[in-house]
């Protein structure tokens, strides 16, 4: 009796939602997709702030550019598609971008977008007085002028090549005129961009909730709303997906990630990441000097020892100083594979002084498992003699002592990572080994200098032939691999975990995810 | 478990410079407590480890083996291994050497310190004592281990600011304890007489006073070692105790989290180790306090 | 009562100040320059500028104490170095939830711990005291982190029953609550044994029997009521160790509270956000404490005169 009852309710039911779902057929702009009503995503830690030119946390990146959309977009093959901009012109000598605005966009306060808010968004970009603390990855644009509504000129400091891809990180993305207005700096708090997403509540340590934008001016997403939990525990979250309480994990553990694939209702993406993790070794004070030393160092790891055991294959061995992921990648000839036989003699020639204890240092919890990576190389610097101390560090501490010059550094051996935003080799070549980024002006605290070098990375930049610019790039990673600034450890995947029922998601090798178009079965 | 009543009125057992015999009756009573005795014959085996470490395990702990990591307990390692592939016999064997170091550092600190201060504030009174309750209210407006987690973010991390920090936060409760137990004794006949004959303060505190707080301080003592190593185990937890590869129970728990799903050993394990510690300087504490101090509560 | 009131309100006053000064110069203790340190390692000099000017560093030691106790006054407790938003906003944000969880905790914690302690007196080396006495050992001794832990992969994980973090239902609550109460009701369940023993074997409770009233309403009626006064001494006591506990608590459980906001900002050196959070803690335990005296001249009307 009961049953019956049931199965006649079910039967209206099902036409109803046959009825409703022809109705959003005929309405929705997305053709044959029922809308999603709400996606929960678990993440780490907090936002510190929604102000896209202050943030620098990928995955917070990664919110803006939901909320503030993108003036360019990469795809994961490293293609740049229009967004907010429509197209750009180079000059020949390469030093004037003339950018073309998308003409009819609206913020979601209903402010206009047009080329006097995209110059407002560079002069603050650019303004010393604002916390920029990305500056340093748009330093080659010397100012920003109007041409007209709808068109500015970026004039730069000399040419770079890859600026394209620059457009599309989420530092350069605008902000609603009108809300810069209304709160002013706080407007970090109270984001409004002209993205496919409008943030309507944001719990401190609990929750960031995101609202579809009605009059967003693409592609109507599919999910209604996005619900970013905040949860500090990793097996927290991965439990939490378990239950089904959260459809998306951000980063769980590696250690869980062979448990997690063996769940047939979770599927776990790991594409490989940008983001190179490496020892670095200080290469104008104490032993690392010695470039001998230096060779040594990356003979006596194990890297795929560490891929495979500590990190279970949520990484790679770096085979070229950069993620493979990148323009400008090239595997290396030479491999510096396991070898401490061959470490030792190295030392030896180099005349090592096996009784200094060297100094390592490590921050805890930034990157995947670093505490134990820095554990096993100390272990396998004690294993053929060297005696290393090791320390952790939180990171705002870290971050200070990688920015000493070098008449102030205590660096010896660090471990870092260093992920490129946009798939480009140029962050990290030019980023991490010219002269000009050694410490206090940038992040390259190996301190590595070499004139030869520093040429071809300047030409790489002027060349706007792509197959010219590969060649230089290659010709510089040659350099510096045989050089040895760091102990090139391996290249991070980025991981998520969601609900298998969750398709089309698209998941980026810059550690990004893009939940606006999913499908849901 | 408890043998003799928690709760009798032994008034005789304290009477007037009679601590000898009082104490010698303590420790018969504390012989005949079986939980006492249980926790004493832990306490020792935690310390035969502490100090014979390197005899019981020959390798090093420190020492990673990545093939064999994260293996479960088996022949070569009776406990298994690490994410790193240490063994977690040899490395809690070694942490209970830190944990040992821990707990001694830091009642050490809180009785060098809250000792003489509490003595004197209860001995001397007056202005001297207001000055010290009102020093003392304030570190007592913390709760211990909020107090033991701002000093850490002040001194930074590290096995001797773990100490020092989780010692600063018990220096208030001996205080208290110390001038509370001083209160009472001052006003007894032989202090007064002492007094009245013209003794030092220095020699009426440390010959007359002292002997007869000390009961309190050793039940303290005992209890607060434990009260330190799980303040230390949960600092290590949280990353900011001390630095790696110092086999700390606490942070070994705080990394074995990652692989509690698949490889529970690698948790259980230091987690046993923490508790039974705990557990063996509670009962004793309990014991002691029974046997010798019977009046106080908790 | 109202005398007794105000006399123990001024007595709070020193404490207040005792805790303004300690925060006032844990800052100063710091290596370094303190408006440097309170904006944060990534600051530009600009915020720092203007931190040095509010807080006045160029003045003497004791004016900047002074202007420091008036920002406190109007609830200034500076910027967060991390966020840039106003500490007492971040504050705010997460306090009703570790006073939630504190007050389900302690709640939990009397309701379990009072009624075991009692029934263990009542039938002394019975095998339920031995039962409550090793619980209660069990619970002081339990890493508080482990347990969450443990608990959350048997209920969460496991059995899939509760939720395994985060806050929104009262399902949320339990697992962090019984985490917390855990070994709280350790120390309440033995505080009230040797309470209840002690008060049991007094005069007036034998009276009592020898009058032939029932058992039940000796040990409710004469017993119980006697004592309370040192069940509730360890209960305001208790609630420091709780609010300790919260700060591993919530880590585990992804509790947005305070004790999780202090964690994070000593891993990202926010002083700013760990001299308000911890003086909120201070204030909030002096506050209980303050309450338990309250009680206790209600339970107990000689106190007030004493």
């Amino acid at each position: 009796m009961r049953k019956k009852v049931r199965l006649k309710h079910f039967r209206q039911l099902f036409t109803c939602m046959i009825a409703v779902a022809m109705v959003a057929f005929l309405l929705s702009p997305v053709a044959g997709s029922a809308q999603i009503k709400e996606l929960k995503i678990g993440i780490g830690v907090d936002a510190d702030t929604l102000n896209p030119q202050e943030q620098t946390t990928t995955l917070f990146q990664n919110i803006c550019d939901l909320i503030y959309g993108n003036m360019y977009y990469q795809d994961p093959a490293g293609n740049v598609h229009p967004r907010l901009l429509a197209k750009h012109e180079v000059s020949e000598d390469g030093l004037t971008w003339t950018l073309h605005l998308k003409k009819g966009v609206q913020f979601s306060d209903g402010a206009l977008y047009n080329a006097d808010v995209v110059k407002q968004t560079w002069d603050r970009i650019l303004n010393p007085k604002m916390r920029v603390p990305l500056r340093f990855a748009v330093s080659m644009v010397k100012e920003c002028v109007k041409i007209d509504d709808y068109t500015i000129q970026l004039n730069l400091k000399y040419a770079f090549a890859p600026l394209n891809a620059t457009l599309s990180m989420a530092l350069v993305s605008p902000i609603s005129p009108a809300a810069l207005e209304k709160y002013g700096e706080d407007v970090r708090q109270h984001p409004v961009g002209a993205g496919p997403y409008v943030l309507t509540e944001w719990v401190k340590g609990d929750r960031i909730i995101l609202i579809r934008n009605k009059t967003y001016w693409g592609k109507a997403p599919t999910v209604d709303k996005l619900i970013f939990k905040i949860i500090p525990e990793a097996i927290t979250r991965e439990a939490m997906l378990r239950t089904g309480e959260i459809d998306i994990c951000y980063k769980p553990l590696p250690s869980n990630v062979a448990a997690l694939k063996a769940q047939s209702n979770i599927k776990v993406e790991m594409p490989l990441d940008t983001r190179t993790i490496f020892m670095g070794l200080n290469c104008q004070k104490g032993v690392t000097m010695n470039k001998k030393v230096r060779q040594a160092f990356n003979y006596a790891i194990d890297k795929k020892a560490i891929v495979d055991r500590i990190l279970f294959n949520t990484a790679q061995p770096m085979d070229g100083p950069v993620s493979p992921k990148v323009f400008g990648y090239a595997k290396m000839d030479h491999q510096y594979d396991y070898n401490p036989e061959k470490a030792k003699q190295l030392l030896k020639e180099a005349n090592f002084d096996f009784s200094k204890t060297i100094n390592m240092r490590t921050p805890n919890g930034r990157y995947l498992f670093d505490k134990q990576v820095a554990e096993v190389v100390q272990a396998y610097f004690q294993a053929i003699g060297i005696k290393v101390e090791l320390r952790t560090y939180d990171w705002p501490t870290y971050v200070a002592g990688l920015l000493k010059p070098i008449e102030e550094t205590e660096l010896e051996v660090f471990l870092l990572g260093w992920g490129p935003l946009f798939l480009d080799a140029d962050m990290a070549l030019y980023g991490q080994f010219t002269t000009e980024v050694n410490p206090p002006k940038g992040l390259g605290s190996s301190f590595y200098t070499n004139t030869a070098y520093d040429e071809i990375m300047t030409a790489s930049r002027k060349e706007q032939d792509l197959n010219k610019r590969f060649e230089l790039l290659k010709q510089a990673s040659g350099i510096v691999w045989e050089d040895c600034p760091w102990i090139w450890l391996h290249v991070e995947k980025f991981v998520l975990a969601y609900s298998s029922k969750i398709k089309n998601l698209v998941v980026t090798p810059t550690e990004k995810f893009y939940p606006t178009y999913i499908t849901m079965e | 478990m408890n043998d003799i009543d928690i709760n009798t009125k032994n008034n005789d057992s304290d009477s007037v410079g009679d601590i000898d015999s009082s104490s010698s009756r303590g420790w018969a009573k504390l012989k005949r407590n079986k939980a006492a005795l249980v926790g004493g014959i832990f306490l020792l085996i935690y310390i035969v480890c502490a100090f014979g470490a390197p005899v019981l395990f020959w390798g090093n702990p420190s020492a990673p083996d990545l093939i064999n990591s994260l293996s479960p307990p088996c022949a070569k390692y009776l406990l298994g291994t690490d994410e790193l592939g240490r063994s977690i016999l040899g490395r809690i064997l070694y942490g209970s050497r830190v944990s040992l170091m821990i707990a001694v550092g830091v009642v050490g600190v809180g009785l060098l310190f809250g000792v003489p201060v509490g003595l004197i504030s209860g001995y001397f009174g007056g202005k001297t004592d207001f000055i010290i309750q009102r020093f003392t209210d304030m570190l007592l407006a913390f709760p211990g281990f909020l107090l033991a987690l701002a000093l850490v973010a002040i001194l930074g991390v590290g096995l001797k600011n773990t100490v020092i920090s989780i010692g600063i936060s018990m220096i208030p409760i001996y205080i208290r304890l110390v001038r509370g137990c001083v209160l009472t004794v001052r006003e007894e006949v032989y202090v007064e007489a002492a007094r009245a004959s013209g003794t030092k303060d220095r020699h009426i505190i440390l010959r007359h006073i002292l002997p007869n707080v000390l009961a309190p301080i050793i039940v303290q003592t005992s209890l607060g070692m434990g009260t330190a190593i799980l303040f230390a185990a949960g600092l290590g937890f949280l990353g900011i105790g001390v630095q790696p590869p110092t086999p700390e129970w606490g942070s070994m728990l705080g990394s074995a989290r990652a692989y509690m799903m698949g490889k529970p050993h690698v948790a259980t394990f230091p987690g046993i180790a923490i508790f039974l510690a705990v557990l063996s300087f509670n009962l004793l504490g309990d014991g002691l306090r029974d046997a010798f101090d019977p009046r106080s509560k908790i | 009562m109202i005398n007794f009131l105000l006399k123990r309100l001024l007595a709070i006053i020193p404490v207040l100040l005792g805790i303004t000064l300690l925060l006032f110069f844990m800052l100063r203790m710091l290596p370094g320059d303190p408006a440097q340190v309170l904006a944060g390692q990534m600051a530009s000099p600009q915020d720092v500028e203007m931190i040095r000017t509010q807080l006045g560093l160029d003045q003497p030691v004791y004016i900047q104490y002074a202007s420091f106790l008036n920002r406190l006054v109007h609830l200034d407790l500076g910027l967060s170095a991390r966020t840039q938003n106003p500490v007492i906003q971040e504050i705010w944000a997460r306090l009703p939830n570790t006073i939630l969880l504190s007050l389900c905790a302690i709640t939990m914690a009397c309701v379990f711990g009072i009624p075991a302690g009692i029934i263990a007196a009542v039938r002394p080396y019975s095998w339920v005291d031995y039962l409550v006495t090793i619980a209660s050992l069990f619970g002081i001794s339990m890493p508080v982190f482990w347990l969450g832990i443990m608990l959350m992969i048997v209920f969460s994980m496991t059995l899939q029953w509760l939720p395994a973090g985060g806050i929104g239902t009262w399902k949320h609550l339990i697992l962090p609550t019984v985490t917390l109460a855990s070994f709280v009701v350790a120390f309440i369940a033995r505080m009230t044994r040797s309470s209840m023993l002690e008060v049991l074997s007094q005069d007036y409770v034998t009276t009592a029997r020898s009058k032939g009233l029932k058992e039940n309403l000796i040990i409710i009626k004469h017993a119980l009521k006697n004592a309370l006064i040192p069940i509730i001494t360890v209960v305001g006591l208790q609630f420091g160790l709780l609010l300790g506990g919260a700060v591993l608590t919530e880590t585990v459980f992804a509790w947005p509270g305070l004790g999780r906001l202090i964690v994070d900002s000593i891993l990202a050196r926010d002083y700013a956000v760990i001299q308000g959070s911890i003086l909120i803690f201070g204030l909030l335990y002096t506050l209980v404490n303050l309450v338990v005296d309250l009680i206790y001249a209600f339970v107990d009307p000689r106190i007030r005169y004493e």
